[in-house]
């Protein structure tokens, strides 16, 4: 044990160039994740409540009965696409107009009669706000009897459906590159380190010392390499979450509400450690005595 | 302890050693000799497996050495000793820690002490704290002695052990090679320099040309 941890130190201290330069490539890559990570994150919160807010306008026709707009308002309150169904009469919807939009009332001065619909807000559950299900729902609702027009933020559905699809997609597919390149930087190290000692390791073969002595210490180098390197990922996200959320927020002010979850620290460090002794192993396993 | 049945080495185009047999007995203490060049150093390898026989058997105690796994070589080599003709000492580690390093790789306990025995009677005790560039060729030679027979291996091979010594150091390391055979451990001297074995009693084994001559007593 002592061996191997003297010569782990030695390894750290006498090749220390190659090892900064490997911490800073491995904190890097895995800062370039965890940014991107924690902005997809943060774009997941603020569209989880969306679906929330996102809701059908139903125009109705003017001149539809009182029961005409009770059996509607029922009739949709029965489907199990809906959460909550409410209704505005003319008046409503002109009170409504006039508090969303300033000015409007000296626009709407000049006219003698109201010239807005009443209409029916449809609020659809969570899991069937995606650009498809709207769509059909849409349809199905405008068959109903009594129905002028049905309004719904098609773009809108469609590019929030669509941007969670891909930024999951694009979130597992940095992971595997950055992997990928974090193995590889700390394969390369090890290996630079192992040809270093080259003439020290076949004079410990030729001493009776094991495969697992000779390794060890190489491993362990990947393991610390790894685990550095995530700590140093970890310091400077801190940094740039601080620079947005302080420096950016009070410019742009949807950066003041970004949020970094605790959990992403130990996750980093144990996920870099993991991938440090991949590299590391397979560097030593693959060179032969 | 030590059996060569039919060996033979090549170098590539070279053969080294033709046909060679013999037979070292536990507690013996052996003489190899011939010219430079003649393949001692080729037939120590050919002992603890730093090379591999193109032909013929070698047992080394319990080991069947022409065939053993690999994972069993770090098992055979430390059974043995070596007094290397080029030391391959550690350069970056102290003499203490080089000869250490024996009894670590072996898993034992108390090495301080053992490693400071084993530089005592080497004449290096005032030494362990050096580094291996710093030292003469003759002080070098005898870390590499003290490294050999500091895990009291039960065989030692001592290739040219006296190369780099001045007659009188040389003549106290050849007692100290001595006092070690006579407490049971089996010795393999190979030396071209005759006035090592002039006088002596013991058995000596002689190659020429890549063919064993062996010689009685003389
Ligand atoms: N790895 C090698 N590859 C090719 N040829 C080699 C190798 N090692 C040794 N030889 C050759 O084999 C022959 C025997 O070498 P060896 O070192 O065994 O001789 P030696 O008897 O120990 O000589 P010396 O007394 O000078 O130490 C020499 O001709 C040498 O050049
Ligand atoms: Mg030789």
């Amino acid at each position: 044990m002592s061996y191997t941890f003297r010569s782990i130190i030695q390894g750290i201290y006498r090749e220390k160039w190659i090892n900064i330069l490997s911490v800073l490539a491995i904190g890097s890559s895995l800062l370039f994740l965890l940014i991107t990570a924690i902005l997809i994150y943060n774009f997941h919160i603020a569209t989880s409540r969306l679906p929330e807010l996102f809701s059908l306008v139903v125009y109705l026709k003017d001149n539809l009965s009182q029961e005409g707009i009770d059996s509607l308002v029922k009739n949709l309150k029965s489907r199990e696409d809906v959460i909550g169904v409410k209704y505005f009469s003319k008046s409503d919807a002109l009170a409504e107009f006039k508090n969303t939009v300033k000015g409007a009332a000296t626009v709407l001065e000049g006219l003698d009669e109201n010239p807005l619909s009443s209409y029916i807000e449809v609020k659809l559950k969570k899991d069937y706000v995606s650009a498809k299900s709207v769509e059909n729902i849409a349809t199905e609702i405008r068959k109903l009897e009594g129905i002028d027009e049905v309004y719904y933020g098609e773009r809108i559905a469609e590019t929030i459906y669509f941007l969670k699809k891909s930024s999951n997609a694009v979130s597992v597919f940095l992971f595997i590159i950055v992997s990928v390149v974090v193995i590889f930087i700390s394969y390369s190290t090890v290996k630079i380190l192992f040809y270093r000692k080259k003439e020290e390791i076949e004079i410990l073969r030729l001493l009776g010392a094991t495969n697992t002595f000779i390794r060890t210490p190489f491993i362990f180098e990947g393991a610390i390499l790894g685990i550095l390197g995530g700590v140093a990922a970890i310091f400077n996200t801190g940094i740039v979450y601080l620079l947005l959320k302080y420096k950016l927020g009070t410019i742009i002010s949807i950066f003041e509400k970004i949020v970094l979850p605790w959990q992403i620290i130990p996750l980093t460090v144990v996920i870099s450690f993991v991938l440090g002794v991949v590299g590391s192993l397979i560097a030593v396993g693959r060179i032969k005595g | 302890m030590v059996i060569f049945k039919n060996v033979v080495k090549y170098y590539e185009n070279l053969k080294v050693l033709r046909d060679i047999s013999f037979q070292i007995n536990r507690g013996e203490l052996v003489y190899i000799t011939g010219p430079t060049g003649s393949g001692k150093t080729t037939l120590l390898k050919l002992i603890y497996l730093a090379e591999k026989p193109d032909q013929g058997e070698i047992i080394v105690g319990d080991f069947k050495v022409t065939n053993l796994k690999a994972s069993q070589i770090p098992y055979l080599r430390r059974k043995i000793g070596v007094i290397f003709q080029d030391f391959k000492l550690i350069q970056n580690m102290t003499v203490f820690d080089n000869v250490a390093i024996s009894l670590i790789i072996r898993k034992e306990k108390d090495i301080k002490n053992q490693v400071l025995e084993a530089l005592k009677k080497v004449h290096l005790r005032h030494k362990a704290d050096c580094y291996p560039k710093i030292l003469s060729g003759g002080e070098q030679q005898r870390v590499v002695i003290a490294r050999a027979i500091v895990s009291k291996p039960e065989l030692i091979l001592a290739d040219e052990p006296t190369a780099n010594l001045d007659p009188n150091t040389a003549t106290a390391i050849m007692q100290l090679i001595n006092e070690i055979n006579l407490q049971g451990t089996t010795v393999i001297i190979a030396t071209h320099y005759r006035e090592l074995f002039r006088n002596t009693w013991r058995r000596i084994i002689r190659i020429d040309e890549g063919n064993l001559i062996e010689k009685a007593a003389q």
